[in-house]
């Protein structure tokens, strides 16, 4: 038996070896723009992917407004636009998982005439790109006078993503059995407080994906904020980092006081937060994939 | 502890009618099964006691209280759901304890009751874990628990049993017995078991699609069923019921496939009055026939099929005319199929059925 095994040792190193190589490979795509990232924003200039060296100058725009002489546009704080951002981000992940958690509890449920279609036309929605909708959303916001106003953005995200919303929650209601749900109305609860009671407990993984991906959603969005928030001051990130990118590279101005590894800080400065995220948020999002409430 | 009182009790889901018409009184104390195949109509019966469905027609009442429009909430019944229903998210002990806090108890009173109703259920050391960790039968126990700590005046049990092995399943069978009759709390068990709803119940309401078939006791239940529905539920094997047909010549008589039955006058003229048509199921129990392999006088003849060793009892099927009828003998009697055999039924367990509308002649 332990002669077996010990001249099956080695293959199966063998065997491990070309797995782990075969998926650092695949994997390196993905790794090498992070690390170059990363290390990107603390040279002081880069030849390919190597540094010339190393700097923090990079991140004096945490300190001072970046200035572009001559430029025509002028880059407000980058604090008040992280705060734009998070704003935005923020108000779009509390209303996305508020609205989906009751909506997703009444679509599993209660049962009323046209639930399915609702269902179904819920997900055509999701099947448009929300740039589609681009020049009929504007005639809504513009309509209740919200032009200029981040709520434009956040009620629109919101609504991009309560489809998803909807579905993702209640598809964690529908594997929690109504049994539970009775035994608490046996116990005494109200409905409206099994629902905050029991129910949303037991959804609980589901609320923190949702919320994670709600908040990426909305971190992350840039049309809507360029149609719907022509001021400098309610810039977020992602409009930051275009206008960095673009005066930089497509030379807009003379690029004087603009450098690549500049670029590169902000860009990792925006990443911070959905690391963040993804780091504390990773085992419910797992928990997502395997789809449902663990341990009913 | 209360009387359950339910009244032309009725539920329709859309054309359904799930629950038609039901009428029982349960008195203080009393154990009461709900027996039936699935889809009968037990379980949405208790959940109108639970107060989770509403009735379509009819009055719930416990003692004088109408109790038909209150909220689950307001009347105080405990329930043990088929899959235990315990929250995933809170440890044995607050699972227990979760009726309690409701009601705003004092910690220190919940304290004292869950550890005791835990101590009372052999689940003491449990408290610590969650759900996920214990077994079957623990679960089943902790979801006892909880619907007894807050001393319900309706116990509501919803087929308990059926997730438990059948090892366990007997001994929480006399369990559940033994803690309905110490407790002395009312209590409606649904079960769709013969053998749970006889040995536990001391009244059990056969019910079929919604309507009451019979209520009586175990005995009644088996000896006198009210009609084929309940003759042939009940039983295991169920009772014999032998297609015949009503005569009236010289005497009266049951002609059947391969033999003709004779009855008494009284006992023919107590068919005649009853029967809608000739046409009758004689009914009797595998147990009630005697069987010999000479042919005798009175006898039914028969030709034996399949024989079907169980340790205790030998159940042999056979073929009288044009029906096939199951026979327990004992173990050791020497039949084998293809035997010819003679059958004398029992006349003091014997049945006669209307076969139009099913119901009992005696």
């Amino acid at each position: 038996m332990t002669e077996i095994e010990y001249e099956l040792m080695p293959s199966k190193k063998k065997h491990r070896m070309i797995i782990y190589i075969a998926l650092i490979l695949l994997s390196l795509p993905i790794i090498i723009p992070y690390a170059w990232l990363v290390i990107g924003a603390f040279a002081t200039d880069l030849r390919g992917v190597i540094p010339t060296g190393l700097t923090l100058s990079n991140w004096k725009f945490l300190i001072e407004p970046i200035q572009v002489p001559g430029a025509g546009v002028k880059y407000p704080d980058i604090w008040l636009v992280t705060f734009n951002t998070l704003f935005i981000a923020a108000a779009t992940t509390i209303l996305t998982v508020f609205l989906s958690a009751f909506g997703g509890y009444a679509l599993s449920r209660v049962k009323f005439a046209g639930r399915g279609l609702f269902l179904a036309l819920t997900m055509v929605l999701r099947a448009f790109p929300g740039i589609a909708l681009l020049v009929a959303l504007f005639y809504v916001i513009n309509m209740f006078r919200l032009y200029g106003n981040p709520w434009s953005v956040i009620l629109s995200k919101t609504a991009l993503m309560l489809p998803l919303g909807l579905w993702v929650m209640k598809g964690f209601f529908d594997t929690i059995s109504w049994e539970i749900e009775m035994a608490a109305l046996v116990d005494g609860l109200s409905r409206i407080k099994t629902f905050f009671k029991i129910m949303l407990p037991l959804v609980r993984p589901g609320l923190a994906a949702l919320s994670i991906l709600a908040f990426i959603y909305g971190w992350s969005e840039y049309i809507l904020v360029v149609v719907f928030l022509p001021t400098e001051k309610s810039w977020t990130l992602t409009m930051y980092l275009q206008r960095l990118a673009y005066q930089a590279f497509a030379g807009e101005v003379s690029v004087a006081g603009i450098t690549r590894p500049m670029i590169i800080a902000v860009g990792l400065w925006y990443m911070i937060p959905i690391i963040l995220f993804f780091i504390f948020a990773q085992k419910y999002l797992l928990r997502v994939a395997v789809g449902g409430v663990k341990g009913v | 502890m209360v009387r359950v009182k339910l009244v032309n009790l009725s539920k329709y889901f859309g054309k359904v009618r799930a629950v038609d018409n039901v009428n029982i009184n349960i008195s203080h104390g009393e154990f009461i099964a709900l027996l039936g195949p699935s889809g009968c109509g037990k379980t949405t019966t208790l959940l109108m006691i639970a107060g989770i469905y509403k009735p379509t027609k009819g009055r719930i009442y416990f003692d004088d209280k109408d109790v038909t429009d209150l909220p689950p909430k307001d009347r105080n019944v405990g329930m043990v759901f088929q899959s235990y229903a315990l929250y995933p998210h809170m440890k044995v002990y607050d699972n227990i304890a979760f009726p309690l806090k409701i009601k705003k108890l004092p910690k220190n009173e919940i304290d004292k009751k869950v550890k005791e109703i835990a101590n009372l259920l052999k689940i003491g050391e449990l408290l610590d874990r969650y759900p996920r960790q214990l077994s079957g039968g623990q679960q089943q126990r902790v979801a006892l628990a909880r619907a007894l700590v807050k001393e319900p005046d309706v116990l509501l049990l919803d087929e308990p049993l059926s997730n438990l092995d059948a090892l366990l399943r007997v001994y929480m069978r006399a369990e559940i017995k033994r803690l309905q009759k110490e407790l002395g709390i009312t209590t409606v068990y649904v079960t769709h078991d013969q053998v749970e709803a006889l040995s536990m119940a001391d009244r059990i309401v056969v019910m079929n699609k919604g309507k009451i078939q019979q209520i009586g006791t175990s005995e009644e239940i088996y000896h006198k069923p009210a009609n084929t529905f309940v003759a042939s539920f009940i039983g295991t094997p169920p009772m014999n019921l032998i297609r015949c047909e009503f005569k009236e010549g010289e005497g009266y008589a049951i002609k059947c496939g391969g033999f003709t039955y004779k009855l008494s006058k009284e006992l023919g003229e107590l068919v005649k009055s009853k029967i809608t048509s000739p046409e009758v199921y004689l009914g009797i129990r595998p147990e009630h026939i005697y069987l010999t392999k000479e042919p005798k006088e009175a006898h039914a003849k028969a030709s034996v099929i399949v024989t079907e060793p169980l340790g205790r009892d030998l159940i042999v099927t056979a073929d009288v005319g044009e029906d096939l009828i199951k026979i327990i003998v004992p173990p050791t009697a020497p039949i084998a199929p293809g035997q010819k055999i003679y059958l004398k039924f029992d006349e003091r367990y014997l049945h006669v059925f209307d076969r139009k509308t099913g119901e009992a002649v005696f």
